[in-house]
């Protein structure tokens, strides 16, 4: 079971930045996962973007409020789901990141 | 052919082809590449999105430190956004396969982008266009920036058309292929409008748009008398203008005559025409023309130039090529006359949000407020006054406070240089500019503190009349010829005279001819002009006589606007000297 990845991971994130995931918390995003090694997917209902693309990211028009769902698949999934998710708890704090 | 009409501020006529500088306003020069040509542009691609990144992260790290990490992760977000994958595959798509210049490709992307930001049918969103154009225009500005270097390759003469140019690009532009230049923005005194006529070529500035309607190559003409740009002009303009172009420079060979002639009235009166300077070269100006000095040497191209702070050697090297160019005539070193609307570099607009820059922190408080900056001037005037008459000039004064705190340092200065055990002059003359009103209002006490005044006309009038001189809709009430301006002038004067100490005018004022016979007539016996203009001025000066400037500054008290004082005036130069009231 441990240690074979037999699909994407995914988790739900609310956003919660007050403007909504606007040119920096998408930055941001795409910042985490750029040089990462797997696949990084955003999700709104029916419409899903490159997590290393902050156009597509921003395209989701994902306001305050919004429902999504992080999925990650390949080479440290867990460990960039896991970040990207604290992306969002944080609320896109400028100091979260180390 | 289209007239253009705009701000005349350096005068002549020229024809030729049009050379457009389009960074400015992002215009795209060229559309397409040659197919074989294809790998070098991607190359040049991704050394402008390389560049941008650099650049986006100095900005980063330059306003988190000054204003807070919230607005570092802005330049932050731009960043990630000039290396989205998908854009610049996008961009690199349209190159390989459409042969689309890079400039056009990442302009047609962006384009598209920013459309479709502003279709989401959200305010935040729509605003987030304004994000991707600045991006746009930064990746044009780095892959233009290259192109740009052309300019100094030109082989053929060129007229220069461009939204704006700055100071810097101003004074770089090749005298010998660029014959005149013309720009949307700009007003009659701005730096670059200044330093047109330092560089004695037809000017236009404060055109508003017209980039839109030339394209390059097209035949143009630029009037600097009158300040019209015609876009490819029908057969019969054409032959005037080249009629008039003639006519020119037989003026020009004419008043060649003037070189040697002793400026003085033709009552005997002896007038002192001094040279305003900004480049150490165009000290040859003044002295081919026989000038009586350097009555105002603006260093701040020594700023400008390089981007950073000059050495205290590049400030010394450069005031001892001025003094030794003038051979014992004296030479007045205006300090660092910078304002907060000159600061370089892309944080300027941050800078400036909420603030007034001609109110702000600029000239002498700037220098007093930064005082290594301003210590290190002071050392290389100190030093270099040992070669020959220097003399120190302190602008925008406005308080008596500031005057003694300026003079202090020098002292401190002078101080720290006996210390070190270097070598400068000590009595060299301290004077100040007085082109603020409290500084002319309060005339009397400031005179006895300096060893000499500068009537600066061109602050002076724009603090008076309160008129932003670069704002082409309230420039018609930018006026040498008001009655307010012209009453300070007289008060300083008279305050100068009772205190017995000299006072120069080095504002646009004193070079314009109508002017001088009033100047002389309030008691001016020292002008400080642009170096093309002394053998016009000189002829003006050897034909009147003094008591009629007398009768000619009576009567200009008595008139209450700025137009009755202007015309009066332009009748008055017709009957001293025919030639000038004739519009050439």
């Amino acid at each position: 079971m441990y240690g074979i990845m037999t699909g994407p991971l995914r988790q739900n994130v609310t956003v919660n930045h007050e403007q909504g995931m606007h040119m920096i918390p998408c930055s941001r995003i795409a910042q985490l996962v750029r040089d990462a090694a797997c696949e990084v997917r955003i999700i709104r209902d029916d419409q899903t973007a490159d997590a290393r693309n902050i156009l597509d990211l921003l395209m989701l028009k994902a306001e305050a409020g919004t429902s999504l769902v992080v999925e990650s698949e390949g080479d440290g999934a867990e460990l960039i789901l896991a970040k990207v998710v604290k992306l969002f708890d944080d609320g896109f704090e400028v100091d979260s990141e180390s | 052919m289209m007239i253009k009409q705009g701000i005349p501020v350096s005068p002549g006529v020229a024809i030729g082809p049009a050379f457009i500088m389009g960074n400015e306003d992002y215009r795209i020069p060229q559309r397409f590449v040659r197919i074989d040509d294809v790998e070098n542009e991607l190359e040049r691609l991704d050394t402008a999105i390389a560049q941008v990144c650099e650049e986006l992260g100095e900005h980063e790290q330059l306003a988190s430190e000054n204003f807070g990490k919230q607005y570092g992760a802005i330049f932050a977000a731009h960043q990630q956004l000039i290396q989205d994958p998908k854009m610049i595959s996008e961009i690199r798509e349209l190159i390989q396969d459409k042969c689309f210049s890079p400039e056009y490709a990442a302009s047609k992307v962006l384009e598209q982008y920013a459309k479709l930001f502003q279709s989401l049918g959200n305010q935040y969103f729509a605003e987030r266009s304004a994000d991707i154009v600045d991006i746009q225009h930064r990746m044009l500005k780095h892959l233009l920036g290259e192109r740009r270097e052309d300019l100094s390759n030109l082989t053929e003469p060129v007229l220069i058309l461009a939204n704006n140019l700055t100071p810097s690009e101003t004074a770089n532009l090749d005298k010998e292929h660029v014959l005149a230049f013309a720009t949307e923005a700009g007003g009659r005194t701005s730096h670059t409008a200044i330093l047109a006529g330092a560089l004695e070529i037809p000017a236009i500035v404060g055109l508003g748009e017209f980039l839109s309607d030339v394209s390059g190559g097209e035949m143009i003409i630029i009037d600097g008398h009158h300040g019209e740009l015609i876009i490819d002009p029908d057969e019969k303009v054409l032959e005037r203008y080249t009629a008039s172009r003639q006519r020119h420079f037989e003026e020009q060979e004419r008043l060649k005559s003037y070189v040697d002639l002793t400026p003085e009235l033709r009552s005997g009166e002896r007038i002192t025409l001094m040279g305003n300077i900004e480049f150490p070269q165009e000290v040859e100006h003044c002295a081919e023309r026989g000038a009586d000095g350097i009555g105002l040497y603006r260093t701040e191209f020594l700023y400008l130039q390089e981007g950073k702070e000059p050495t205290e050697e590049v400030h010394y090297q450069a005031y001892c090529r001025v003094i030794e160019t003038m051979q014992g005539r004296p030479v007045v070193i205006r300090t660092l006359d910078l304002g907060a609307d000159k600061i370089p570099g892309a944080l300027e607009k941050v800078l400036n949000q909420n603030i007034n820059p001609m109110l702000g922190l600029r000239s002498i408080r700037l220098s007093l407020q930064n005082q290594p900056l301003f210590k290190t001037q002071l050392r290389a005037i100190l030093r270099a006054a040992l070669k020959g008459d220097i003399r120190i000039m302190f602008p925008l004064v406005s308080t008596l406070k500031e005057l003694r705190q300026a003079k202090m340092l020098l002292s401190d200065v002078m101080e720290d240089l006996e210390d070190e055990g270097i070598e400068f002059r000590r009595d060299v003359p301290v004077g100040m500019m007085v082109e603020v009103p409290s500084a002319a209002i309060l005339a009397e006490e400031f005179a006895r503190e300096v060893d000499f005044f500068s009537i600066g006309t061109n602050d002076l009038i724009q603090y008076t009349l309160a008129v932003d001189r670069a704002d082409p809709s309230v420039a018609n009430l930018y006026s040498a010829g008001d009655p307010a301006v012209i009453r300070l002038i007289r008060q300083v004067v008279q305050a100068a005279v009772r205190e017995n100490k000299p006072v120069t005018v080095c504002g646009q004022m004193s070079s314009e001819p109508r002017f001088l016979p009033l100047l002389i007539g309030l008691g001016i016996r020292q002008v400080s002009v642009t170096p093309a203009m002394i053998p016009e001025l000189k002829e003006v000066i050897r034909s009147i006589e003094l008591p009629h400037t007398v009768d000619i500054a009576n009567h200009v008290a008595g008139l209450d606007s700025a137009r009755d004082v202007e015309n009066y005036l332009r009748g008055e130069l017709h009957k001293i000297c025919p030639i000038y009231a004739v519009d050439i």
